[in-house]
């Protein structure tokens, strides 16, 4: 399984979670990926595991650094063929209660941070006439309680893969996204601590609401991406896929 | 190229086509394919087994023969016909048919395979929808559409149940490919699918095999499209 050997992949939120597991999937393939994370402490643990990976510190909800962590890629590679864009927050509240940085913070995380990573790379993607674009969506999408902010997102998500995939179809890009379910993370871990239960109590809960009767792990979802990023999906695009247990 | 080594794996309509490609496809991966078709063509290192999905006796002749193998670890319906024509002129036979292999077919072999799958607690099952289970066919033909809308929710309604037994049902929803039953492609790439081209069989092939996979161990209940992006148009 080394279908991805060549290909250069840029990972935001890589330093941990869902990108950590993605960055590991997709060097398994044979991909070269650059970890980009707010810190570049967990960025170089998750790249220095792994051959010809790089680490790059920066705030996705800050297009400039985003930019020159895009650049400093392409001078080391010269090219980029994958985005997988994980970073992101949950500032869950009942919304009379949400504030507007709890607001921003979330939006400007996984929306902004999405848009301005996509921009970043496409120039290099169309002027190479191939590229994979896979953004994390949630099925927070159909809807969250208490996280107003986190379900806007998310559903935004799914709008932006769709539009994209119609502008950069026919450049030779595809746009998917994943939705992953309940997955075992430290997203999920705050979440229960915010709850007052116990981990294993939260997780039991969750496990028992899915069809296939478990919680996700990172790994199932870093899986689907490395589908969506392989040559086995060249025909898919515009499309969210539920990763999640249940239908 | 060894990850269904071992696996059983019954693939409907093996004969043309799509099914024809996933067949080959996961013999080609190791495993040992139960090939399903009206008239099924001999081929190398498959097992053929002539049945009409429509017969719940020949049915379950199939899943005997499965069974014989060691039972099926995955099923892949793929066997489909489609009657082209203006509502108007859609005759009640039409309809019965077009229902009968697509969805009933389907929920005759999805039933015969759950009854070794859940009491095994393992098994995947993949089912052929179409896009046109979402939008409208751009060529009436008003019973296909209907049976594929069909097809992907008993995938979601199998899925549901089904998944507390470890058992996953998903299908792929593909867009327009030259085969038998799409016919040939007449004049210019249609201008309406963002990738350009149409689909081939491998297209579709390799994301079914995704499904069957350990890759896919999270998925169920889902119908993934496979279109270029057409859909979005
Ligand atoms: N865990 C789940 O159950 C779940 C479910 C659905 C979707 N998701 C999504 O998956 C993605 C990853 O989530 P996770 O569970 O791995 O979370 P996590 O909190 O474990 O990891 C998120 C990572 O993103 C980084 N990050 C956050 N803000 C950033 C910023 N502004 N700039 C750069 N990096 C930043 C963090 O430092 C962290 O390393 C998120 O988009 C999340 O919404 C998670
Ligand atoms: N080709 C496309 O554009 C397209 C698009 C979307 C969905 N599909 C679906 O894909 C599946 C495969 O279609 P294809 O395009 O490969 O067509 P195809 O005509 O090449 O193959 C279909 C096969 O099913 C077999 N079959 C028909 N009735 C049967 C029955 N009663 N019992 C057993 N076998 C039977 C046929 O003999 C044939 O070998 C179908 O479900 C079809 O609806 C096709």
């Amino acid at each position: 399984m080394r279908g991805l050997r060549g290909r250069v992949a840029v990972v935001t939120g890589g330093g941990r979670g869902i990108g950590a597991a993605v960055c590991r999937r997709l060097a398994e393939e044979g991909a070269a990926v650059a970890v980009l994370d707010l810190d570049a402490k967990p960025a170089e643990q998750v790249a220095g595991t792994l051959p010809e990976a790089g680490a790059y510190a920066a705030d996705v909800g800050d297009p400039a650094q985003v930019e020159d962590v895009v650049r400093r890629v392409l001078a080391r590679h010269g090219r980029i063929d994958i985005l997988v864009p994980c970073a992101g927050v949950m500032r869950g509240a009942p919304v009379t209660e949400m504030t507007d940085r709890a607001w921003t913070e979330v939006l400007t995380s996984h929306l902004t941070g999405s848009f301005t990573a996509v921009r970043a790379v496409t120039p290099a993607m169309i002027a190479q006439r191939h590229g994979r674009i896979v953004l994390i969506s949630s099925i927070a999408a159909r809807g969250i309680a208490d996280h107003v902010n986190y379900g806007t997102a998310k559903a935004g998500i799914a709008g932006m893969t769709r539009s994209l995939a119609l502008e950069l179809g026919p450049r030779g890009i595809t746009v998917n996204a994943v939705a992953p379910g309940f997955i075992a993370t430290r997203m999920t871990r705050e979440g229960a601590e915010r709850r007052g239960r116990t981990w294993e109590e939260h997780a039991e809960r969750a496990a028992e609401g899915t069809a296939l009767r478990r919680i996700g792990t990172p790994e199932d979802v870093a899986a689907v991406v490395a589908f969506l990023a392989s040559a086995d999906a060249g025909y898919v695009t515009g499309q969210v896929i539920h990763v999640s247990g249940d239908p | 190229m060894t990850e269904f080594r071992g696996a059983v794996a019954v693939v409907t309509g093996a004969g043309s086509g799509i099914g024809h490609g996933v067949a080959t496809a996961l013999a080609a991966r190791g495993a040992r394919v139960v090939a399903v078709d009206l008239d099924p063509p001999a081929e190398p290192g498959i097992h053929t087994v002539t049945a009409d999905v429509t017969s719940a006796d020949d049915v379950r002749r199939v899943f005997a023969a499965a069974d014989d193998l060691g039972g099926p670890d995955l099923l892949v319906n793929a066997a489909g016909i489609a009657v082209a024509s203006p509502l108007l002129e859609h005759t009640e036979d039409d309809w019965d048919r077009v229902l009968a292999v697509n969805l009933k077919g389907s929920f005759l072999c999805l039933r015969e395979a759950a009854r070794t799958m859940t009491a095994r607690r393992k098994g995947c099952v993949v089912n052929v929808s179409s896009i046109v289970s979402i939008i409208a066919s751009p060529t009436p033909e008003i019973a296909y559409d209907a049976s594929k809308g069909g097809v992907s929710q008993l995938t979601r309604s199998a899925a549901a149940e089904l998944g507390p037994h470890g058992v996953r049902v998903n299908a792929v929803a593909p867009g327009p490919v030259p085969t038998a039953l799409y016919g040939t492609p007449t004049g210019a790439v249609p201008g309406n699918i963002p990738l350009g081209r149409l689909g081939t069989v491998e297209d579709i092939v390799a994301p079914i095999l995704f499904l069957c996979s350990s890759a896919a161990a999270w998925i169920t209940g889902h119908v993934l499209v496979v279109d270029g992006g057409r859909v979005l148009r």
